[in-house]
């Protein structure tokens, strides 16, 4: 903070005069005997008409001198100042000072007898220093900019403490004059912003410089409102995440997406790469049923589409994306991995805006736009063909060897503004997925597996920002799934269905309760009622940690049971965000208490007629969260985050035949820390090193360690009734990962990134560590892209990834009554298929049309046609192995236009 | 600023793409080459594994045999020094073989009961099969609850295990049979367990009645077939009548359905399994052909010879199976073996032998 300080000088003349003998004209007379001569009367006395500041000495001001310096000034009868001289000295430079302004001070005459005559004056110049302000002094200014496009916001509006508002100008300027010191609230909304509350502390004699970047409002018209943030927050923080934002424009050039940004995501740091066919999101080592997907704060139960080929969102429905690899707040719950949340943005309302896209895999369309001036909708709609168009011209067993996912979506938004920043909306969204995939290269036994997710939610989202700048929501929502899986590898069909209920309500409040402390608080729950039917074999399908080979034939031993369950949590939260030293430092403690109510309609599988006998427990979880920001430097940020998390065991998993109605609450706990350090305005680096220990070694409060282990198998050689699974694993993962990112920047952009994971898991207490069935050591991508003018791009992505782990066949055995060889095999996962090398490139072409805008690309992935290893197959006897591979070179051609 | 030429051409070749590309995929294939399929047989193995009777009781004794092959046809020279054991190891939970690895070890293991060694063995099944692989509960452990039984197999079936382990020719050969065991019903109700036993037949070896190749037009048998010639080659078993006890063909019998609680009738599937020293067969099994008709028929007792009122199924599907064959273009002796398995566990096995003329 800078002050402005003004020096002046007090005119403090000591005006004296002095009339000293006048100098008056003798006349020439005849002298007469001296006689009573008359004196001239002073009858007017000199007044200073014009004064003229003297120049304070630079040295002695410098010197902190101030002086008084007397002067004899010779007044003429018209005013003007004929003679001055220093009778009583202050120093040269005073003298010289006084001098030179007093010669030019005008006065009206004096008179004598009534008459202007000269005179002369004695007159004291006094130098005084004093700290005075001539007039306003501006000690508070800044400019308002945009967070995403870093273009000022011209309008803007800045309140300081409730009563003194200030607008920026076209630059995004503002200022405040003569603000006391101390702290000060200060607001920044006006049109086109998303208000936010901020503080000050302004210091004496020191103006303070100001940059605020903030959100455009979701209302703001072009093309900003279509602007997707992809975010990877470690932790996610309240005024300034610590994250990686890559907004829409830049996500949908990154090749590999196929103009989807929510596929950007599987390129981040800490995100393992899927294997090809599967869209699973492995994050800091967790299962990917362990990352919970949000999407306004109704949990979804997938983010991508089979294969991971779309995301189950529009992406042009989406404002932003938060991956959080761990250590997030208590606002979330329920799962012990990471966290993806998506916040949806309001549809346009200056126009009726739209697209089309189409390429191989799909065909979308979205519409959105006002209706009246309250009002706005949008609604988008997919649908997959690629089963079809692949069939086309590929080989047969290329769809024999990888699903071909049919899928499609749809969203529909209306959105009510009840008064300023008070909306209502109804936003309902749909998925479908089919997954089949058959192996016809032995006729006699044609393997097929088929997969189904269907699901749906409706919910009302109520929201409020008061002027103070807190803000109130309210979102309850319902929801079906339907999962159907079947598979048959050779031996006796396996099936599991599931139908879920999901009704859920979240609420909270966020505000700033004092000057330096915001508080979120608010409820989460969510009730889930399933009913299930399984049949076929126990280990079928396999879970993670079950020792098995691609294509496997699964044992031919069978059961069947159908069960309903019902869960549910009530999880109040509560969350300060503490400021400190000058906004400098952040604490963040959370705490989330959350209630578990599990039952079922059996504990114990079906024994003759005897009636079902059902269960029902309750767990309470305590999740205490910290994390902790400190900035030294405006470029240098330090991280830390720590906490514990729970998850409810899968209700699949909850049969009496097939698992355990008695399964525990999985727990775990994160740690974290890292940094990130802007190099210049636009590159950055970051590093984040992470530890997880979950299941019976993570620690919890007031119950130590070993009470929520992970489910897995029973590895009795006869297993307890009902007990087919148990809650006695344990997890561990660590690692760390660098990232190197320019933002965009001249048409340029990309980023560098590099992870180092290693997860294992224990199945039980005396069973040996083995590696996590998703471990991938080594991830590294570097993503370019690139936009040389007149609508074109390219961009290049470049990955390498380390091969998932596999457990090596030491030999086989014929099996007579199945007429099939079984492996056996050596140490669990102590071998890995070959690492993943891949380098896809991405052309596009936009043309502009005012209203219309049109855009071609071409997405080749593979260009080098790598063939890279997706698993080990072996023959029928497991003498002979080899690699299938992956999808070779594969160009996309797409197409959009918006309107 | 008007676009130069260059990019008017490049726009207008990726707007042609996006048009073109809407149905043009470049695909390659991605499975690789593993060499042989099952039925070539060019090494040491054994095809099948035989127990007689196919379904008995815990204590009971059964006799095995093992047919061993190679390139140059059946060995009953090293035959002679398979090792044989019932292995009493239940699987663990997450292994997804039928038969634990455990149980291949020549080591005196407390859950190997010997057999001896040789072409052939004979031995009682052991009398708590039904608690280690059957419905029945197995041993609890000191201080816990009940264990869980084993599941049955699609014919409702549980199997003892039988491990066989050959040290021969410088190779290893393991294999395992798996010997369907009678148990009882355990949680069903009295009513349940008459229906269940007036209709169950235990399961008996299937027989082979001829395998031959014959003349995929007419059905006439073939004396000979031409080198690179494809020919069927049928493998045949009797028919089983209403009511017969046991038959070589595809027996009825009752399945228990413990969710449910009820029995049904059921058909065995009969499954040829093909093995050749030479040539290649289009398909390493066959079925009988599902547009034969037949199947299974319900039938009262009273009137086609079994107890008044009594429920009597029959199976009059077809009674072969065919697979299709291609002799090596080199004249010689193919040899030919059909594996014909029932989906209760049995097997017979018969060879035949071709001359592939020039």
């Amino acid at each position: 903070m800078r002050g402005v300080i003004s020096r002046s000088l007090r005119r403090a003349a000591a005006l004296s005069v002095l009339v000293l003998s006048a100098a008056l004209p003798s006349p020439a007379v005849a002298q007469k005997p001296p006689a009573a001569a008359k004196q001239p009367k002073l009858t007017k006395l000199p007044k200073l008409v014009k004064f003229v500041e003297a120049t304070y000495p630079e040295e002695e001001k410098a010197a902190g001198r101030a002086a008084s310096v007397t002067l004899e000034i010779a007044i003429s009868e018209t005013g003007a100042v004929t003679d001055a001289l220093v009778t009583v000295p202050a120093s040269p430079a005073f003298d010289a000072a006084a001098l030179a302004a007093v010669r030019q001070f005008v006065f009206d005459p004096a008179e004598i007898d009534d008459k202007p005559a000269p005179v002369k004056i004695t007159y004291r110049y006094d130098f005084v220093l004093k700290v005075e302000p001539t007039g306003p002094v501006v000690n508070l200014a800044g400019v308002v900019r945009n967070r995403r496009t870093k273009q000022p916001i011209p309008g803007a509006v800045i309140t300081l403490d409730d009563k003194t508002k200030a607008t920026a100008d076209e630059k995004g300027h503002f200022e405040f004059t003569d603000v006391p010191a101390g702290k000060h609230a200060v607001q920044i909304a006006g049109p086109g912003v998303a208000p936010v509350l901020t503080e000050e502390t302004i210091e004496e004699k020191k103006k303070l410089e100001v940059k605020y970047s903030v959100e455009p409002k979701e209302e703001e018209k072009g093309e900003d409102a279509a602007e997707l943030e992809v975010v990877v927050v470690i932790p996610k923080l309240q005024k300034e995440a610590a994250s990686t934002q890559i907004v829409a424009s830049e996500g949908r050039r990154v090749p590999g997406t196929q103009g989807d940004t929510l596929k950007v995501v599987q390129n981040l740091p800490g995100v393992a790469r899927a294997a090809a066919g599967s869209g699973a999101l492995v994050v800091w080592g967790a299962a990917p049923a362990d990352t919970r997907v949000y999407v306004d704060g109704v949990r979804i139960p997938a983010l991508y589409h089979g294969g991971g080929v779309r995301a189950t969102i529009n992406s042009d429905m989406v404002r932003s994306l938060d991956l959080v690899p761990g250590g997030y707040g208590p606002e979330y719950g329920r799962g012990i991995g990471g966290l993806v949340t998506i916040d949806t943005r309001a549809p346009r309302t200056d126009t009726i805006h739209g697209y089309v896209a189409a390429d191989i895999i799909d065909a979308a369309t979205m519409v959105e736009g006002p209706i009246g001036d309250k009002t706005s909708f949008a609604a988008a709609f997919r649908k997959s063909y690629l089963d079809r168009s692949i069939s086309a011209v590929t080989k047969q067993d290329v769809s024999d060897l990888f699903p071909i996912p049919q899928y499609g979506d749809a969203q529909v938004r209306l959105i009510r503004t009840l008064r300023e920043n008070e909306t209502l909306e109804l936003f309902a969204l749909g998925s479908s997925d089919r997954l089949t995939r058959v192996d016809s290269s032995d006729p006699s036994t044609i393997k097929t597996e088929n997969t189904g997710l269907d699901f749906g939610r409706v919910m009302l989202k109520y929201r409020y920002q008061t002027p103070e700048g807190s803000t109130v929501w309210l979102t309850p929502s319902i929801g079906r799934d339907i999962s159907t899986y079947t598979s048959d590898f050779g031996g006796p069909a396996s099936t599991l269905d599931i139908t879920s209920n999901v009704y859920a309500l979240r609420s909270g409040w966020r505000g700033r309760v004092a000057s330096s402390m915001v508080v979120t608080s608010g409820v989460d729950i969510e009730a889930t009622t399933s009913a299930m039917s399984r049949t076929g074999a126990l280990t079928s399908p396999p879970r993670e940690g079950d020792i098995h080979v691609f294509g496997q034939p699964g044992p031919d031993k069978v059961n069947a049971d159908a069960w309903q369950t019902t869960i549910m949590t009530l999880a109040p939260f509560g969350q300060v965000d503490w400021s400190l030293f000058d906004d400098r430092l952040h604490v963040t403690p959370g705490l989330r208490v959350e209630p578990y109510f599990v039952s079922g309609s059996r504990s114990l599988p079906v024994v003759g007629a005897n009636p079902s006998i059902g269960f029902g427990h309750e767990t309470t979880a305590i999740d205490p969260r910290i994390s902790v920001r400190f900035s030294p430097i405006k470029a240098l940020t330090f991280k830390a985050a720590a906490g514990i998390y729970h998850q409810a065991p899968a209700p699949e998993d909850l049969s009496a035949v097939f698992g355990n109605p008695n399964l525990t609450l999985s727990a775990a706990d994160h740690v974290l820390g890292g940094a990130t350090y802007g190099i210049t305005e636009g590159l950055t680096v970051e590093a984040v090193g992470f530890y997880s220990v979950s299941g019976l070694n993570a620690w919890e409060v007031g119950q130590g360690t070993g009470n929520s282990g992970l489910s897995s198998r029973s590895a009795l050689p006869t297993p307890l009734i009902a007990q087919a699974l148990v809650s006695e694993g344990s997890g561990r993962s660590y690692g760390g990962q660098v990232l190197l990112r320019q933002a965009l920047f001249k048409g340029f952009f990309g980023w560098a990134s590099y992870s180092l994971i290693r997860s294992e898991r224990q199945d039980h207490p005396d069973a040996p560590v083995r590696l996590f069935d998703f471990d991938q050591t080594h991830v590294f991508t570097v993503v370019a892209s690139y936009e040389p003018g007149h609508g074109f791009e390219v961009g290049a992505r470049f990955r390498y990834a380390s091969g998932y782990p596999r457990t090596p066949v030491a030999g086989a055995f014929y099996d007579s009554r199945r007429d099939i060889y079984e492996p056996y095999f050596g140490a669990q996962n102590s071998i890995r298929i070959p690492s993943f090398v891949a380098l896809d490139l991405r052309a596009a072409k936009r043309w502009d049309f005012g209203r219309i805008k049109l855009e071609a690309y071409v997405d080749v992935q593979n260009v080098s046609n790598q063939k890279n290893a997706e698993d080990i197959v072996y023959n029928y006897d497991y003498s002979k192995q080899s690699y299938i591979t992956g999808l070779p070179i594969l160009p996309v051609f797409g197409g959009r236009l918006d309107y | 600023m008007a676009a130069s030429t260059t990019e008017r051409v490049i726009g207008v070749l990726l707007a042609a793409g996006v048009l073109a590309g809407l149905g043009v995929v470049v695909g390659a294939g991605c499975a690789p080459d593993l060499g042989a399929p099952p039925s070539q047989v060019s090494s040491l193995r054994i095809l099948a594994i035989s127990g007689t009777p196919a379904e008995a009781k815990p204590g009971t004794m059964v006799a095995y045999s093992a047919l061993l092959v190679d390139g140059t046809g059946e060995r009953p020279d090293l035959a002679a020094g398979i090792h044989w054991a019932f292995c009493n190891q239940p699987k663990p939970l997450s292994d997804l073989d039928d038969v634990t690895a455990a149980c291949f070890t020549l080591d005196s293991e407390s859950f190997l009961t010997d057999l001896g060694q040789g072409p052939t063995a004979t031995g009682a099944l052991p009398l708590q099969a039904c608690s280690l692989f059957g419905p029945d509960a197995p041993p609890s452990m000191a201080g816990m609850p009940a264990g869980r039984p084993a599941d049955p197999d699609p014919s409702g079936g549980y199997y003892q295990p039988v491990r066989l382990i050959l040290q021969a020719a410088g190779q290893l050969v393991l294999a395992a049979e798996e010997s369907r065991i009678t148990c009882g019903l355990p949680g069903a109700t009295s009513t349940t367990l008459a229906s269940f036993t007036s209709e169950y037949q235990p399961n008996t070896n299937p027989t082979i009645t001829s395998v031959v190749a014959v003349d995929a037009q007419t059905g006439s048998p073939l004396a000979s077939v031409a080198a690179g010639q494809t020919v069927t080659l049928r493998t045949s078993w009797p028919a089983c009548a209403p009511g017969m006890t046991s038959c070589g063909g595809a027996e009825a019998y009752a399945l228990y359905d413990e969710q449910s609680q009820t029995v049904t009738p059921r058909c065995e599937a009969m499954t040829v399994s093909w093995f050749a020293t030479t040539g290649t067969f289009a398909v390493d099994r066959s079925s009988p052909d599902a547009g034969a008709g037949g199947g299974l028929q319900v039938l009262d007792g009273g009137v086609d010879g079994g107890a008044p009122g009594a429920v009597v199924a029959a199976c009059d599907g077809a009674t072969f199976a065919d697979g299709q064959w291609t002799a090596p273009t080199t004249p010689g002796t193919a040899l030919v073996w059909a594996v014909l398995r029932d989906d209760r566990g049995g097997v017979a096995w018969q060879r035949y032998s071709i001359d592939v003329t020039p």
